[in-house]
């Protein structure tokens, strides 16, 4: 009898929780690694649900599903149709989390910036809080924000270090690597403009040299053909000639060498991130 | 000592049946709750669900689930409408021969069948399977007028999307308009066979002749005026430069030489481009008009039987 008793008690309480639950289904999907299913039943959940709770709870759910399987574009896109007024103080917590970390991953630094604005830090447990400074840390390098960067990333290192012999060191080496000699020489945007007027200079700025001597070349001897035949009394030679391939080697020059400033910029950016990520990391348990 | 043993022995009996009865109890709420993570949606439900999805082109999620249902045998007797959501879902993702297929997989007392398959061989028409369309469209068993009326206004498209004019104008004698989600397509189909038979082909001959006397202008006859005026530019250019240089340097100059050959290999070439560019134009109405007949024969499939893409 008190068997009895007891089964139907717990049997009792897991109906109850059941109901209370009704995205259970696709949790235990989640869990074990079918994201994809799970995806489809939060859909199917926020489908047929009416309260706006479970309709959040879906939403963010699915969010994780695409994130779990690497795709961050359907990630962010269904976060950003959750209604935060749906979600308990708990999950909120968990949803600004995930923001912050999915538009980093998703190469939106901007959002992840102000979703940075929008969390407590210590709402969140001590591992949350370190994920959180190395967001932070490295979406501030990719929006050229060193010195923010630099600020989180001590408070990182700060975190993880008991030992003031080793949080000295720690502390000296990200000095250094934030330092205005290790920073990432990156390509003035402004200084550009002005320098690829001149043909085949944007090239050369940027690190393209030959490049750039090919495209002076290019551009003076169209110059100097359409010049000498036109002094020479060949004024539609040198005009069609000379000018037409000026028109073409200079401002096909100009485009390449910005595209070759923004590449070269970027590659600088991330060589830098990857940097600090690896001095970071090493530091977590 | 014997009642002792009893009163132990009736006590371990009743301790071993509530162990068994709360073991069961155990194992019937184990098998319940599974059953709920399964069976919380009825089968039309479900359905309404993969709907939903197809509407809110969810497109890979849509597709899972009903080649899921399809191959389990709980949704049997909802194989038709399976296939049907199917063959909508890769009609929406423009697979129209995959979706054709599907269509005329679904059974024969499936209610929305002769649309189905009307839709079906549009498809194939779309598809440039013209002949296999129309070999469709002689199975179809109209259900109703309305169902035969959009069958004769798709023959006669069909006849006209195969060049067939003539059989055109004996089903003309033939139809009716009393519907009138048909009668603008009919009207339409007037216009278009009007166009096709006032289109004229042009000659290639006269391209390349037009083209020789002055440079583009076969390409201007072939209705590509741009292509005509920028080959003229460009060859002007070429003859003013080769007749400078000849002018001032003569004939063995090598820039008279230079300028002079890219201007005769560019004057061929043009004549050649100008007959080409009549085969292209041909091409170019031939792929508009059957857009246009395409299009006219969809528009009456869509009002006849909205329920097919809703």
């Amino acid at each position: 009898m008190p068997y009895f008793l007891i089964c139907t008690f717990l049997f009792g309480m897991s109906i109850l929780s059941y109901s209370a639950k009704p995205i259970v289904v696709a949790d235990s999907l989640f869990t074990n690694g079918q994201f994809f299913e799970a995806a489809i039943e939060y859909e199917r959940q926020f489908y047929f649900a009416s309260d706006l709770q479970t309709k959040s709870q879906c939403r963010f759910g699915k969010a994780l599903c695409y994130k779990a399987m690497g795709d961050f574009k359907s990630s962010k896109k269904e976060l950003l149709k959750v209604n935060i007024y749906g979600l308990n103080e708990n999950n909120k917590k968990e949803f600004i989390y995930e923001t912050a970390l999915i538009s980093y991953l998703d190469e939106d630094y901007l959002l992840c910036e102000r979703t940075f604005l929008q969390l407590n830090f210590q709402e969140y447990d001590s591992i949350q809080q370190q994920n959180l400074l190395l967001i932070g840390t490295l979406n501030n390098i990719m929006l050229q924000k060193f010195e923010k960067s630099e600020e989180l990333a001590k408070a990182f290192v700060k975190q993880h270090n008991q030992d003031s012999l080793f949080l000295e060191q720690q502390l000296n080496a990200l000095h250094k690597l934030y330092s205005k000699r290790n920073l990432p020489r990156l390509k003035s945007e402004k200084a550009f403009d002005w320098i690829n007027i001149a043909p085949g200079f944007g090239q050369i700025y940027v690190g393209k040299v030959g490049e750039g001597f090919m495209n002076i070349g290019l551009n003076l001897a169209a110059f100097s053909f359409g010049a000498f035949q036109f002094l020479n009394g060949y004024y539609f030679t040198g005009y069609f000639v000379g000018a037409l391939s000026i028109n073409k080697f200079y401002f096909g020059g100009r485009t390449r060498a910005k595209n070759l400033m923004l590449e070269v910029n970027n590659a600088r950016l991330v060589d830098y991130n990857t940097k600090i990520k690896n001095q970071l990391v090493q530091l977590k348990p | 000592m014997n009642r002792l043993t009893d009163t132990i022995l009736k006590q371990m009996i009743n301790n071993i049946r509530g162990f068994i009865v709360s073991t069961g109890w155990v194992l019937f709420s184990l098998l319940f709750l599974n059953e709920g993570h399964t069976q919380n949606y009825s089968i039309a439900e479900e359905i309404q669900f993969v709907n939903y999805l197809i509407t809110t082109q969810q497109n890979k999620e849509a597709l899972f689930l009903v080649n899921k249902y399809i191959d389990s045998t709980k949704y049997l007797l909802h194989r038709d409408t399976l296939l049907f959501l199917k063959g909508k879902l890769l009609y929406n993702q423009q697979q129209l021969l995959e979706s054709s297929e599907c269509f005329q997989k679904v059974l024969s007392h499936f209610s929305l069948k002769p649309a189905l398959e009307i839709l079906s061989s549009y498809e194939l028409a779309y598809s440039n399977k013209v002949d296999e369309g129309i070999l469709l469209l002689t199975t179809v068993q109209p259900s109703d007028d309305k169902a035969l009326e959009l069958l004769n206004f798709e023959k006669i498209s069909f006849e006209i999307l195969s060049g067939n004019t003539q059989n055109y104008k004996n089903y003309t004698l033939s139809r009716d308009t009393s519907f009138n989600q048909l009668s603008e397509g009919q009207k339409k189909l007037d216009d278009l066979v009007e166009r096709y038979n006032q289109f004229n082909p042009k000659s290639p001959v006269v391209a390349g002749i037009l083209s020789a006397i002055i440079p583009g202008s076969g390409k201007i006859y072939a209705d590509k005026l741009g292509e005509g005026v920028t080959t003229l530019l460009g060859m002007s250019i070429l003859a003013v430069i080769a007749i400078e240089n000849y002018q001032k340097e003569g004939i063995n100059n090598y820039k008279t030489i230079g300028f002079g050959s890219l201007f005769t290999v560019f004057y061929a070439a043009n004549i050649y481009g100008s007959v080409f560019s009549i085969k292209v134009y041909r091409d170019e109405f031939k792929q508009s008009f059957n857009h246009a007949l395409l299009f006219n024969m969809h528009i009456p499939i869509r009002n006849v039987y909205p329920e097919l893409f809703r």
